[in-house]
């Protein structure tokens, strides 16, 4: 196969690590920012980052080449964060913490308090539906590429974003 | 196709991800429905701000965590024998192990020379000194 990407995953599976690297380097941040925005918790994020990768690393023998490579990368940040949430139920708490606080930038002029208060509208989205919507709006992964992230067929996928965007849409003109 | 339904589809449309005669009859509405077009106009909005919402940082720290931590997870990776090659692997082990010499750890064996003559193990024991003489 050319994909590069793919070329770095089958160099990591053989024990390259400056192919790994490169590999990091590529998905540090859209994994990152995928993670901070589900997850909402900066530090929090940067943990299950890193757990990401780990996963990467170790199983990149197992990677089979029919699917993307940032699908792949996206299922198991996805999965991740899911169970942390699940698992740890610090959902709640975080959901609140987010609704007070803003993880990166603190909150100056109208543009900023506008994004603050979508911020604090993704974070009332279930995990499903915000995890759609980041997937497609910063990522712009096609929706066979999302399914392929969630597990769920592509029709769920077109729906879970009609209703993510239209939940979003009554968020912000209520505030 | 009414406005209801129409709704519906927005998402998909504005993501190209509306294919054929649903695509023309989506995009048809909305050139002559203001409300359905305002509709798709706050979605494109909506998108742009997600987009426009601040990156996160990340320090060169980020990846000497994630490269540490692999590090103590685990010795490098290697791929995974086929199962047909593990198996053929057992095989050729156990029949090196008959046809090869006598391997040292097994010397131990004679530790065990005192069963009984009409015991499994003394059976056992006959038949490995008797494939190890050949």
């Amino acid at each position: 196969m050319d994909d590069p990407e793919f070329t770095l995953i089958k160099a990591t599976a053989e024990g390259d690590q400056q192919a790994f690297e490169q590999l990091v380097r590529l998905y540090q941040r859209p994994v990152l920012k995928f993670t901070c925005r589900v997850l909402g918790e900066r530090h929090l994020a940067e943990d299950i980052a890193q757990e990401v990768f780990i996963r990467v690393y170790r199983s990149a023998a197992h990677f089979e080449p029919r699917g993307k490579v940032s699908s792949w990368i996206f299922k198991i940040a996805y999965n991740l964060c899911v169970s942390e949430l699940r698992h740890r139920a610090r959902f709640q708490r975080i959901q609140k913490e987010l609704i007070t606080t803003a993880p990166d930038t603190p909150a100056s002029g109208a543009a900023d308090e506008l994004r603050e208060e979508l911020n604090t509208a993704l974070c009332q989205l279930p995990e499903n539906q915000r995890a759609a919507l980041l997937l497609r709006v910063n990522e712009e992964l096609s929706y066979a590429e999302i399914s392929e992230v969630l597990s769920v067929s592509v029709s769920s996928v077109e729906s879970l974003l009609h209703r993510a965007r239209t939940r979003l849409r009554e968020l912000l003109k209520k505030d | 196709m009414q406005c209801k339904e129409v709704r519906k589809k927005l998402s998909a449309y504005v993501d190209q991800e509306l294919h054929g005669e649903t695509a023309s009859i989506v995009a048809s509405h909305i050139a002559r429905c203001p409300s359905c077009e305002e509709h798709l106009e706050s979605i494109r909005k909506m998108d742009a701000l997600v987009r426009q919402m601040p990156d996160v940082s990340v320090g060169p720290e980020f990846m000497k965590r994630i490269l540490r931590a692999v590090e103590e997870s685990n010795a490098p990776i290697k791929a995974r024998k086929p199962l047909l090659a593990s198996l053929l692997g057992i095989f050729h082990d156990f029949f090196d192990l008959l046809e090869g010499e006598r391997p040292s750890h097994s010397r131990a064996l004679d530790e065990f020379s005192d069963f009984p003559p009409c015991s499994l193990g003394h059976a056992y024991l006959k038949l490995l000194g008797s494939t190890w003489r050949g």
